[in-house]
């Protein structure tokens, strides 16, 4: 399987195209912070079903966390932009 | 002849390209997510490649008697959400070069194939190959110099465009990077982190969007008064006006050429247009959403997607 980073398996096939599903994240900003990323501003809301480009939607997929050394399911939410 | 929709049932663009097939081509669908609880496959190898068959809630499809694919959106597969991490990614793995691999194989004509697809989306490849089928691009750069991008930025203005990753996912909230002016005095030494591509900011008139096929091509051009939307349309859709527009030969031309060479049958073309008419070239989307435009503008453009599925 092709690991190496200038491509990834799921750059193709029905899985999504890159850099289109991102993780909810609560995670703030460092110094490392690439420059591009200042330039993110919130998306109008959408008041109608979604037809037009760049807007966001949110999925929930299944993760997993420890309680207590005990392994338990739970969901995670990723965003999907057009 | 029996053309396979290959994407979401709530992909606008696939519902419409399935209704303007209607009556002229049997219609299958496989939606990705309804696997593998839905939906499976069953496949044998042979002298002449894979014989395969899918298992759809609306019954078998034999992959024989596909002609022609219509690649469209997907949310991704439908596995058991009480699978453990290292369940779902065998499954997703399997599931991705299994069931990928029996699809990409058909040897039908693909709108457009899923591994073309995925390196159109390398924009920097695009844009290279665009400027080579004689596309007018506007002046840009990638660079990780900070100074470089700073000199760059002096000589006009210009704006910062991201590569691919569009959305920004931090603070628990939600956004998105636009096309935004940018200024050398903004420009630090985060430029480093990650490539960062700069744009002359084109003095456009208007925006188009336009389907273009191996063998037709229509759109629309796209106008507002509001600051913001002029500079990015997205931001803004209420200030839009569209009008039915068509690119000169020779840019139809290049746009065709480029599709060719990126391996697609078919592209969503972004421009700006000038004072001077100047057609610039911003991107193609081999998936990009064009449904809305059908009704805001008054345009058939499923109809071009049905014709090259269908082989003109």
């Amino acid at each position: 399987m092709d690991q190496t980073p200038l491509t990834r398996g799921p750059d193709r096939f029905p899985e999504g195209l890159a850099g289109r599903e991102v993780p909810l994240s609560s995670a703030v900003p460092t110094r490392f912070r690439p420059l591009g990323m200042d330039f993110a501003v919130p998306p109008l809301p959408q008041l109608d079903r979604h037809e037009k480009p760049t807007g966001t939607s949110q999925q929930q997929q299944p993760t997993q966390y420890t309680n207590d050394s005990k392994v338990e399911n739970d969901t995670t939410t990723v965003t999907v932009t057009d | 002849m029996t053309v396979l929709i290959l994407g979401s049932g709530d992909d606008a663009e696939a519902c419409r390209v399935a209704e303007a097939l209607r009556g002229r081509a049997p219609v299958v669908w496989f939606d990705p997510v309804w696997f593998p609880e839905l939906a499976g496959l069953d496949a044998e190898l042979g002298a002449s490649g894979w014989q395969a068959r899918l298992i759809t809630p609306d019954g078998p499809i034999d992959l024989d008697d596909v002609t022609a694919v219509y690649y469209g959106h997907s949310r991704g597969y439908g596995f058991p959400s009480g699978m453990s991490e290292p369940e779902m990614r065998f499954a997703l793995i399997e599931t991705r070069f299994g069931l990928g691999g029996l699809l990409a194989d058909l040897p039908v004509r693909w709108v457009s194939h899923p591994s073309a697809v995925a390196d159109a989306e390398y924009r920097i490849r695009q844009m290279a190959e665009a400027a080579r089928c004689g596309l007018i691009l506007p002046r840009s750069i990638v660079t990780t110099d900070s100074e470089r991008a700073r000199a760059f930025l002096d000589e006009q203005p210009t704006v910062y465009k991201t590569i691919m990753h569009k959305v920004v996912a931090e603070q628990d909230l939600i956004k998105l990077v636009y096309t935004t002016p940018v200024t050398a005095d903004q420009v630090d030494d985060r430029v480093a982190l990650a490539p960062h591509l700069f744009q002359a900011n084109v003095p456009k008139v208007f925006d188009v969007r336009v389907v273009v096929t191996l063998t037709a091509c229509a759109g629309a051009s796209i106008h507002s008064d509001d600051p913001g939307a002029r500079q990015d349309w997205r931001t803004d859709y209420d200030s839009l006006t569209y009008r039915p527009c068509r690119p000169p030969d020779d840019v139809v031309r290049g746009c065709q050429s480029l599709l060719s060479s990126l391996g697609l049958r078919a592209g969503v073309f972004d421009f700006s247009v000038d004072v001077s008419g100047v057609w610039w070239f911003l991107e193609v989307g081999p998936t990009a959403r064009w449904a809305w435009l059908e009704s805001a503008a008054g345009l058939d453009l499923a109809k071009l997607f049905a014709d090259e599925l269908l082989g003109g």
